[in-house]
C-alpha cells in the first residue's frame, strides 16, 4: 500500500473511531467491524489504478458515510420508542389548548415567513445574480475605466481584441447588451426583451440547451451572416406553448427574419442581472436589431462584458492581467483608448448590476426581518415561560414519580419542535406569498424585472435552519428552567424560589422587544419622511399629469430623414388631441431608476483642463417642445425650435449646473462645446434630476433630435386632465401614420416617478409593516406579562382592596408597572436608533437619521400602545372580588 | 409485501446490485453510484424488513488475505420478490436473474 493510500485509510479509520460513540452500544462492535473491513477493501484498490477505482479523495469523502450511518443508527435506536410517544403526547397537549398553539405557530410563521421572503430576494439579486450559470462564483463583470470612472461600458472592437488576447487567468470573455425587440410570429408582433450577445455567451456562462442548440462561435463569423435566435424557456412556453417543433421556425425580429435554433433551460434568464430576458441573438446581427453601426466603432462603448476566471483566480488578479491587455490596446489606439483600462468585479459588487441598486435596501431589510425574528422568538419564549409556570405542578409530579430529567427536557423540546416545524411549514407558505406580494410594490416598468418564483433549495434550508434554531432558543431555556423546580414547595403550593428569576427574565424579554420595536418604528418613520420628501423635492420640472410611451422606428425601417419627418408629424397630431397641452420626444427621461442614460466626452471652449481631468457629460436628444412639456424653466437664451435641424447651425442647450461649472460668473449662451464637431450653446435651462432626487445636480446637455437622430424614443405628453384619457388618441395618432411602428411601455408620469423611488418605497413599506407587527407583538408580550403578573398577585390585590384601596389605585399600580417597563425599553431603543440608523443615512432624503420629530412621534405611539396593553389587565385587577381572591388557594 | 410497494429507485438499485452478486457496502456503492450515507442505513433497514440478511465472512479467509472479515449481505426470498416488483416499475435496470433466491443467494 502506498503512503497516500495508507494515510487516507488512517484518516478514514479515524472518522470511524470518532463516529463510533454515536452508535448504540449494542451494535457498536459490529458496526465498527463492518466499516473497518469495507474501508480496508476500498483502500486496497487505491493503488491499483484499475478503471473505476476511487481516488484517495473520493475514498476519504466516502468515509464520511460512517458518520451518517452512525447518526442514523443513533437516532433510530434511541428515539423510536419514546419519540412517537413524545409527539403524541405533545400534540395532544397542544390541541387541548389550541389558542396557545395557534398563536405560537402563527408567531413563528411570521418570523420565518418574513425572513424566507427577504432571503429569496437576496438570493435573486445578490447571491445568484445569473441563475442557471455553471460555477457562477468564477464569473466576474468587466467594466471599462477612465481616469475618473470605473463603471463604463465597452466597445465591440475593444471587447473583441481583449477576447482574442486573453491572459491565462481568464478562461473566457463574452459581451452582451439587453435590448428591446419587436418579435413577429405569424401576423402577431409583440414586444420582447433580448440580449444581443457575443456567440460564446452560453459557453462562458456555462449553459446547455434544453432543445436544439445555443449560439456557437460560427454565429459570430461575419456581420449579418447568421440570423439565428435562441429563446428562453419562459418565452418558449408563453409564446409558443412549449412546442418543441419551434426549433427551426422563422420569426421576424425587428423586421428581419431569424431562425430559432434552440431553447435555454428554465433556470437561465440571461446575463443581465435582475432581468428576465426572452431571446438571444448573435452580436454579428447588431445592425439588424439595434440602432447604429457599432461593431466597428471603437469609440462607441455600449456593451457589458462578462469574464469566466480560471480556477483559483480572484477579481483583483484578473483585473491586473486584463489591464496588461488594455494597456496594449491603449498604445495601439491612442486616439480612442488613451487612459482606458478595465475594472473586474465579482458579480454582486458590479456597480451597474441589479445588486448595486437593490443591495443596500435588501441589507437593511435582512436586518429588519432578523430583528422581527428575534422579537418573535422572545414572544414565543415568553409564552412558553408562562406556560411552563402553569405546568410546573404537572412536571413536578412526573419527576416525583420517577421520570428522569432528560426525559422531561426531551418531552418539552419535542413540543417546541412540533411548534417550530408547524410554524416553519406555515412560514414557508407565507414566504412564497409574501415574496410574490412584494413585487406588487414594483410599479410598471419598461424593464423585464426578474421575479422570484417558487422556492429555492437554499430558502427551504434557511427556513428550516431558522425553525430549528428557534426551537432550541425558545425550547431549551424554559425546558431547563421548568424541569428544575424545588420539588417540595412546588407540590405544596405551586409557587417556588425560581419565580423571581423567571419574572425578571420575562420582564427583560418584554423590555427588549419594546426596544427593538422602537428601533424598527423609528427607521420606518424616517423612510416614510423620505417618501414624503420625494414628493416635495423639486426635480427641476413640474410635469405631474403626463403620459409616457416608447416607440421604436428601427423595425419599420426608418432612416434619419424619414424618421425625423415621422416624429414631427406624430407630435403635431398628438398636440391637436383634446386634453393634450404639449408633447415631445426624448431619449432619456428624468427620474429613471438605475444607471441608464448616456455620457459622451466633450471639449469645452475656453476651459482649461486640470491635470488628468476629462469631461464626460450626460445628454439627451429631444424635440423642441420637451422643455414646455416637462415644464423646465429657461434660465438664459432660448429653447430649441423646429429650425434647429440638420443643415442649420449646430446648436445645443445645457443645464445650469454645466453653465456654472465651466463658465462660472459668465454668460454661457454663445459659447461653444465640441462633440463630434463644434456646437453653439443657445440656451441654459434649470437643472433636472435625471438619476434620482438625492443625487446632486450634474452637468447635462440637450441635442436637437432633428439634428442628431435616434430611432428608439420616448414620447412625453403633458395632459390637462387624467393622462390615461389620451392613451387611445396617442396610439391612433401613431398607428394612422404607420401601423408597423410598435408603441410600448405606456405609463403615466406618476407611475414612472414611483419607479424612481422604489428603493425608498420598499424600505418604507417593509419597515412600516414590520415595525407595526413588532409593536403589536411587544404589546401582546406586555399584555401577557402583566396579565400573568396580575393572576399571580390576585391574593395580594384582593387583600389591598379588602383593606380599602381604591380600584383606581390598583389600575395605576398595574399600568405604572407596564409603562415603566415600556419606557425603559423605549429609552434603550431610541438610543440604539440614534447609534445605528446614521449608517443608513445615504438612503434618506431630506431627513436626518436623528430626526427629533420622528423619535418623539414613535415614543408617543409606543407609550400609548403600552398604556393600552397594560390597561386591560389593570382593569381585571381592579375588578377582583376581595373575598374570592383571598380564598384563592 | 406492503413495504416494498413504494420502494425508491435507490432501494431497488441496492437490491439489484445484491442480485447481481455484489456483497458488501462499498461494492454496492460502486455498482449503484449511491453515497455511503444512503447505502449503509438502507441495508440496515432492509435487514430489519427481512429483505436481506447479513453474515460475517469466514474469519479464516479474511485472515489469510490479511484484512478484517467483511459483513456480506444477501437477498432473502422476500427481497427477491421486492426486487422483481421494483424491476417492473423501473425499467432502466439491466436484466438480472432474480428467480432462485432460496437463501443461498448471491455467490457467483
Amino acid at each position: 500500500m502506498s503512503r497516500t493510500a495508507g494515510r487516507a485509510l488512517r484518516f478514514a479509520l479515524g472518522v470511524v473511531a470518532l463516529a463510533a460513540p454515536l452508535v448504540p452500544a449494542a451494535r457498536r462492535l459490529a458496526w465498527r467491524h463492518q466499516w473497518t473491513a469495507d474501508l480496508h477493501h476500498q483502500a486496497a484498490f487505491l493503488d491499483t489504478r484499475q478503471p473505476g477505482a476511487a481516488t484517495w479523495f473520493e475514498f476519504v469523502w466516502r468515509a464520511r458515510g460512517a458518520l451518517v450511518h452512525a447518526v442514523v443508527l443513533r437516532v433510530r435506536s434511541f428515539a423510536m420508542p419514546t419519540f412517537f410517544a413524545d409527539i403524541r403526547y405533545g400534540a395532544r397537549l397542544l390541541t387541548r389548548r389550541p389558542g396557545f398553539a395557534v398563536v405560537a405557530i402563527l408567531l413563528i410563521a411570521l418570523g420565518i415567513g418574513a425572513n424566507g421572503a427577504i432571503f429569496s430576494w437576496v438570493e435573486n439579486f445578490l447571491m445568484r445574480p445569473i441563475p442557471g450559470a455553471t460555477d457562477a462564483g468564477a464569473l466576474a463583470s468587466v467594466r471599462g475605466t477612465t481616469l475618473t470612472f470605473r463603471d463604463r461600458s465597452t466597445s465591440y472592437p475593444n471587447f473583441a481584441d481583449m477576447r482574442d488576447r486573453l491572459p491565462p487567468s481568464v478562461v473566457g470573455l463574452t459581451a452582451y447588451r439587453a435590448i428591446p425587440l419587436t418579435v413577429r410570429v405569424g401576423d402577431e408582433a409583440e414586444r420582447a426583451w433580448g440580449e444581443l450577445a457575443a456567440a460564446n455567451i452560453f459557453d462562458v456562462v456555462g449553459v446547455r440547451p434544453l432543445h436544439g442548440r445555443l449560439l456557437q462561435p460560427d454565429d459570430d463569423r461575419a456581420p449579418l451572416a447568421s440570423p439565428v435566435a435562441v429563446v428562453s424557456h419562459a418565452y418558449w412556453l408563453r409564446r409558443f406553448g412549449g412546442d418543441p417543433a419551434v426549433v427551426g421556425r422563422t420569426v421576424g425580429i425587428n423586421g428581419t427574419p431569424f431562425t430559432i435554433v434552440g431553447i435555454t433551460p428554465p433556470a437561465f434568464r440571461g446575463a443581465s442581472t435582475g432581468l428576465a430576458l426572452d431571446l438571444w441573438v448573435p452580436m454579428m446581427m447588431q445592425t439588424a436589431v439595434y440602432p447604429g453601426d457599432r461593431l466597428g466603432a471603437r469609440g462607441n462603448a455600449w456593451l457589458a462584458v462578462l469574464a469566466r476566471l480560471a480556477p483559483g483566480v480572484d477579481a483583483a488578479r484578473a483585473e491586473r492581467d486584463l489591464n496588461v491587455v488594455a494597456a496594449d490596446l491603449a498604445r495601439e489606439h491612442l486616439d480612442l483608448n488613451a487612459d482606458r483600462g478595465v475594472a473586474v468585479y465579482a458579480l454582486w459588487r458590479d456597480p451597474q448590476s441589479a445588486a448595486a441598486i437593490m443591495g443596500p435596501v435588501l441589507g437593511l431589510l435582512l436586518v429588519v426581518t432578523g430583528i422581527v425574528l428575534v422579537i418573535v422568538c422572545a414572544n414565543v419564549a415568553s409564552l412558553l415561560l408562562a406556560r411552563g409556570a402553569v405546568r410546573r405542578r404537572e412536571i413536578a409530579i412526573r419527576l416525583a414519580i420517577g421520570a428522569s430529567r432528560t426525559r422531561i427536557v426531551r418531552q418539552l423540546l419535542t413540543e417546541s419542535s412540533l411548534l417550530a416545524m408547524a410554524g416553519g411549514a406555515v412560514g414557508l407558505l407565507a414566504s412564497g406569498l409574501l415574496s410574490r406580494a412584494l413585487y406588487a410594490l414594483i410599479p410598471p416598468t419598461p424593464l423585464p424585472i426578474a421575479t422570484v418564483g417558487g422556492y429555492s433549495l437554499r430558502v427551504v434550508l434557511v427556513s428550516l435552519a431558522l425553525a430549528m434554531a428557534t426551537t432550541i432558543v425558545f425550547g431549551l431555556v424554559p425546558a431547563l428552567q421548568t424541569s428544575r423546580p424545588a420539588l417540595v414547595p412546588t407540590l405544596k403550593d405551586g409557587g417556588g424560589a425560581s419565580g423571581a428569576n423567571r419574572r425578571r427574565l420575562r420582564s427583560s424579554i418584554v423590555a427588549g422587544q419594546v426596544a427593538l420595536s422602537v428601533l424598527l418604528l423609528v427607521a420606518a418613520g424616517l423612510f416614510v419622511r423620505t417618501l414624503q420628501h420625494a414628493g416635495d423635492v423639486d426635480p427641476g420640472f413640474d410635469l405631474r399629469q403626463g403620459l409616457l410611451a416608447s416607440i421604436d422606428l428601427l423595425p419599420a425601417g426608418y432612416d434619419q430623414t424619414r424618421g425625423q419627418a415621422f416624429l414631427g408629424d406624430v407630435i403635431e397630431e398628438i398636440q391637436r388631441l383634446p386634453g393634450v397641452e404639449a408633447a415631445a420626444f426624448a431619449r432619456d427621461i428624468p427620474l429613471t431608476l438605475g444607471t441608464g442614460g448616456s455620457d459622451t466626452s466633450v471639449e469645452v471652449e475656453g476651459y482649461v483642463l486640470s491635470d488628468g481631468e476629462e469631461i464626460s457629460i450626460g445628454y439627451d436628444l429631444v424635440t423642441p417642445d420637451l422643455f414646455r412639456t416637462l415644464g423646465v424653466p429657461l434660465v438664459a437664451g432660448r429653447v430649441l425650435t423646429d429650425a434647429d435641424r440638420a443643415g442649420a447651425e449646430p446648436v445645443i442647450i445645457i443645464n445650469r449646473a454645466m453653465a456654472e461649472r465651466y463658465w462660472p460668473g459668465q454668460p454661457a449662451v454663445g459659447r461653444r462645446i465640441r462633440v463630434a464637431g463644434w456646437r453653439t450653446v443657445v440656451g441654459v435651462v434649470e437643472n433636472v434630476s435625471y438619476r434620482g432626487l438625492a443625487a446632486p445636480p450634474q452637468p447635462y446637455m440637450y441635442f436637437p433630435l432633428y439634428d442628431v437622430f435616434r430611432p428608439d424614443m420616448t414620447l412625453l405628453v403633458r395632459t390637462a386632465g387624467e393622462p390615461r384619457g389620451v392613451v387611445d388618441g396617442v396610439r391612433r395618432a401613431i398607428r394612422s401614420r404607420d401601423a408597423n411602428v410598435p408603441v410600448f411601455d405606456v405609463r403615466t408620469m406618476a407611475e414612472h416617478r414611483a419607479l424612481g423611488s422604489l428603493p425608498a418605497r420598499l424600505s418604507a413599506v417593509m419597515l412600516g409593516g414590520f415595525g407595526t407587527v413588532a409593536l403589536l407583538l411587544s404589546g401582546i408580550g406586555l399584555f401577557g406579562l402583566l396579565a400573568h403578573r396580575v393572576a399571580e398577585r390576585t391574593p395580594e390585590i384582593g387583600i389591598r382592596l379588602a383593606l380599602g384601596a381604591e380600584p383606581s389605585r390598583i389600575v395605576r399600580l398595574v399600568v405604572g408597572e407596564g409603562l415603566r417597563l415600556a419606557a425603559a425599553g423605549a429609552a434603550v431603543g431610541l438610543a440604539g436608533a440614534a447609534l445605528v440608523l446614521p449608517l443608513a443615512s445615504s438612503q434618506l432624503l431630506g431627513v436626518s437619521a436623528r430626526d427629533a420629530a420622528t423619535y418623539a412621534v414613535v415614543s408617543t405611539v409606543l407609550l400609548a400602545g403600552a398604556a393600552l396593553a397594560s390597561w386591560l389587565p389593570a382593569r381585571r385587577a381592579a375588578g377582583v372580588d376581595p373575598v374570592r381572591a383571598i380564598r384563592h388557594d | 409485501m406492503a413495504r416494498t410497494r413504494g420502494m425508491s429507485f435507490g432501494g431497488v438499485a441496492i437490491l439489484h446490485a445484491l442480485a447481481d452478486g455484489k456483497r458488501f457496502g462499498f461494492e454496492i456503492m460502486d455498482a449503484t453510484g449511491l453515497t455511503s450515507g444512503t447505502v449503509y442505513p438502507t441495508l440496515d433497514r432492509f435487514e430489519e424488513a427481512r429483505l436481506v440478511r447479513s453474515q460475517w465472512e469466514d474469519a479464516r479467509i479474511a485472515h489469510r488475505e490479511g484484512r478484517p472479515p467483511r459483513r456480506y449481505f444477501t437477498l432473502t426470498p422476500a427481497g427477491a420478490e421486492a426486487l422483481s416488483d421494483g424491476l417492473r416499475r423501473f425499467k432502466t435496470f439491466r436484466p438480472v436473474a432474480v428467480g432462485d433466491y432460496g437463501g443461498k443467494a448471491g455467490r457467483r
